[in-house]
């Protein structure tokens, strides 16, 4: 009896490895299906467009990003309700998952150049992790931005030095495969944020 | 002399007693995220039996105080609006909440996490009502409905 079961142990090994490859096989492929935001069907590809960075230099959004989960978001200084909770969720997620983190760029854009100056833009990322790429432009360059990513421009709204921005409110996410897959409006919860960008990852 | 004392103790005790009616409405989760600007929002939820307005708010931490409604477009965009006022009352919690209503702390003070700021409330009827709003990290001013954890 126990000679048979000796034998049958290397093929009992041998199942459970083949399963195991077949189920991290199928996260790969399956694991865009799992996502918790927005999903955008088919997926969109990675827009290209040029805009300086908060050091001044011209940065490339396609180049600079290549091979990196990326998150693009346009956004402005002295919007105190939303743009705050999607950067500050984004490093908390970065903050339980560094090696999600590593291989990430987060790119905001500043859609409000004659308010928010370079170093303003800097010390606003800052307060979330200093990893973050703030950039800015002429108003030309931001709205040429704007239309590469697919989003509405955003459009200033009152008189004298109070006026406001109505601009888009979602984070754009890209796989490290170049592709956008998802979305992410105002209101999405630190799970979800987890839970994607994990996924998301690994898309490669 | 003796007039006068009574009078003024009769005024303590009628403001005192106004004090006490004045816990008619209820306010709770008073916190304001931690400013990454020149600007902070404020949120908090109100609870009262008899309808009142929210028409004004102060406080020594911030330049100026403007209540702020954050709507989204159609087309997926969101701005904010300041509004003249907000309604508490009748049954239905007055939220502020990030994505609604909040009160536009503008030219705020450096707050750290953990903070407190006390600030002053205008109903249209009951007058003022002090409150202290405890500064929270940005993500921590969201509600707390919903899975996350």
């Amino acid at each position: 009896m126990n000679v048979p079961r000796a034998r049958s142990l290397p093929r009992l090994v041998a199942a459970v490895l083949v399963s195991a490859a077949l189920v991290a096989g199928c996260t790969t492929a399956a694991s865009t299906d799992d996502l918790l935001g927005v999903v955008i069907d088919p997926p969109q590809s990675k827009p290209s467009f040029q805009l300086t960075d908060t050091n001044g230099d011209v940065y490339d959004f396609a180049a600079e990003t290549e091979g990196k989960l990326t998150l693009l978001y346009f956004g402005y200084l002295n919007c105190p309700d939303i743009c705050p909770v999607h950067l500050a969720q984004i490093a908390e997620t970065f903050d339980q998952a560094p090696d999600v983190a590593r291989d990430a760029e987060v790119v905001f854009v500043s859609v409000d150049p004659n308010r928010d100056s370079p170093d303003e833009i800097r010390a606003f990322l800052d307060n979330f992790d200093s990893r973050f790429v703030g950039l800015t432009g002429s108003q030309e360059e931001l709205e040429a931005a704007q239309n590469a990513a697919g989003v509405p421009v955003a459009v200033f709204v009152g008189d004298g030095e109070d006026y406001t921005v109505n601009h888009a409110a979602q984070v754009i996410a890209y796989a490290p495969d170049g592709l956008n897959y998802s979305v992410y409006p105002f209101g999405v919860r630190q799970s979800q944020w987890n839970n994607d960008l994990a996924l998301l990852a690994q898309v490669k | 002399m003796r007039k006068s004392l009574l009078l003024a103790a009769l005024i303590v005790a009628v403001a005192a007693c106004g004090g006490g009616e004045s816990t008619g409405i209820e306010v709770t989760d008073v916190r304001v995220g931690q400013p990454t600007g020149p600007n902070a929002a404020l949120y908090f939820t109100a609870s009262s039996d008899v309808p009142d307005l929210l028409i004004g708010a102060e406080t020594d931490a911030a330049i100026d105080v403007e209540i702020h409604e954050t709507t989204m477009g159609d087309d997926g965009t969101m701005g904010m609006q300041p509004v003249e006022s907000l309604r508490v009352g009748e049954g239905e919690d007055l939220v502020l909440e990030p994505g609604g209503f909040h009160l536009m702390l503008i030219d705020v003070e450096r707050l750290d996490v953990g903070d407190e700021i006390e600030v002053t409330l205008i109903w249209e009827n009951e007058g003022e009502s002090t409150v202290t709003a405890t500064v929270v990290e940005p993500e921590d001013a969201m509600g707390h409905e919903g899975d996350d954890s």
